[in-house]
C-alpha cells in the first residue's frame, strides 16, 4: 500500500505535469527539493516525502497564479 | 526623458491630495504618482494612450477582490504583480546562476543542437523561468541551454525572464551562466 503523503504528493506531480508539461518530471523533482531544502546539491537525495508535499503544494500554487495572470506560454 | 506635454486625464473633477490619502487609509501595495511612474501606463499595450493620475500596484489578489476602483481611468491598475509570486524581468543571461545539479552549465549536446536549430534568433524564445534566492540573485528553473546560447552567440543581449517564487537560501555560491560559457 502506498502511503498517504505519498500519494498526495503523486497526484500533486501529476497536476503540475498538467500545468508545466515542458518542464522534465527530474528538473521538476530537482526544483522542488530546492524549493524545500534550499539551494543544495544533495537537495533531492535528502528531501523526505512531507518536505516534498509542502514544496509541492506551494509550487503548484505559484504554477496556478501564473496561469491566472496569463503568464503560461503555449507550447 | 521627453518633457513634452503629454496627454493627461483632467483633473479639474479630481482632488488629487483627498484621493491619494483616501487611497493611503486602504490600499496596500505601492501607489505611483510620480511622471516617470504614471508615463509607463501611457498605453499599456491599450488603445487608450492617456496618462493616468496615478498607478496602482496591489501587494495581494485579496487586495483588489470585491473592491469597486471607480475612479478608472483615473488610477491605472496594474494587477499583473500581485497575481500570485511572478514578476516579469529582462535580464542579461550572463548575470543568471546555474542550479546546482547544472553547475557545470549547459549540457553541450543539448546546447548544439540548439543552435543548429535557432542560431542567433531569439524570436518565439520561450521566456526563462527563475527563482529569486534570499540574497536577490536568480537562479535558472527552467532555461539553461536557452541562457547559455543567448549568452554565447549575443553577448549583451538581454532575455525575457519570470521570477516564478523565492527560495530559501542564497544563490551567489553557484557560478554564473556567464562563468560557465563554452
Amino acid at each position: 500500500m502506498i502511503d498517504p503523503v505519498r500519494q498526495e504528493v503523486l497526484r500533486l506531480l501529476a497536476e503540475l505535469s498538467e500545468l508545466a508539461p515542458e518542464v522534465r518530471l527530474g528538473q521538476l523533482l530537482v526544483n522542488l527539493s530546492y524549493l524545500a531544502r534550499g539551494l543544495v546539491k544533495g537537495a533531492v537525495w535528502d528531501m523526505e516525502d512531507e518536505e516534498l508535499l509542502q514544496a509541492a503544494r506551494k509550487h503548484l500554487e505559484q504554477w496556478r497564479s501564473r496561469r491566472k495572470a496569463g503568464l503560461a506560454e503555449p507550447k | 526623458m521627453n518633457r513634452r506635454e503629454l496627454p493627461l486625464v483632467t483633473t479639474e473633477a479630481v482632488d488629487l491630495l483627498r484621493l491619494r490619502d483616501a487611497l493611503a487609509e486602504r490600499f496596500q501595495g505601492e501607489m505611483r504618482f510620480d511622471r516617470l511612474g504614471r508615463a509607463l501606463y501611457f498605453t499599456d499595450a491599450s488603445v487608450h494612450q492617456i496618462v493616468p493620475l496615478g498607478v496602482l500596484l496591489p501587494k495581494t489578489a485579496e487586495n483588489i477582490v470585491g473592491r469597486s476602483y471607480r475612479f478608472q481611468p483615473v488610477v491605472a491598475l496594474d494587477i499583473i504583480r500581485c497575481m500570485g509570486s511572478s514578476e516579469l524581468l529582462d535580464v542579461d543571461p550572463r548575470t543568471l546562476r546555474l542550479p546546482p545539479e547544472r553547475d557545470s552549465g549547459a549540457d553541450p549536446g543539448k546546447l548544439q543542437r540548439q543552435i543548429a536549430r535557432h542560431g542567433k534568433s531569439v524570436a518565439g524564445m520561450p521566456r526563462l523561468i527563475v527563482y529569486r534566492g534570499s540574497d536577490g540573485e536568480l537562479v535558472i528553473y527552467d532555461g539553461v541551454t536557452r541562457a547559455t546560447r543567448v549568452a554565447k552567440l549575443l553577448p549583451g543581449q538581454t532575455v525575457p525572464v519570470e521570477v516564478i517564487g523565492d527560495l530559501p537560501s542564497p544563490a551567489s555560491a553557484y557560478p554564473t551562466v556567464g562563468e560557465r560559457l563554452p
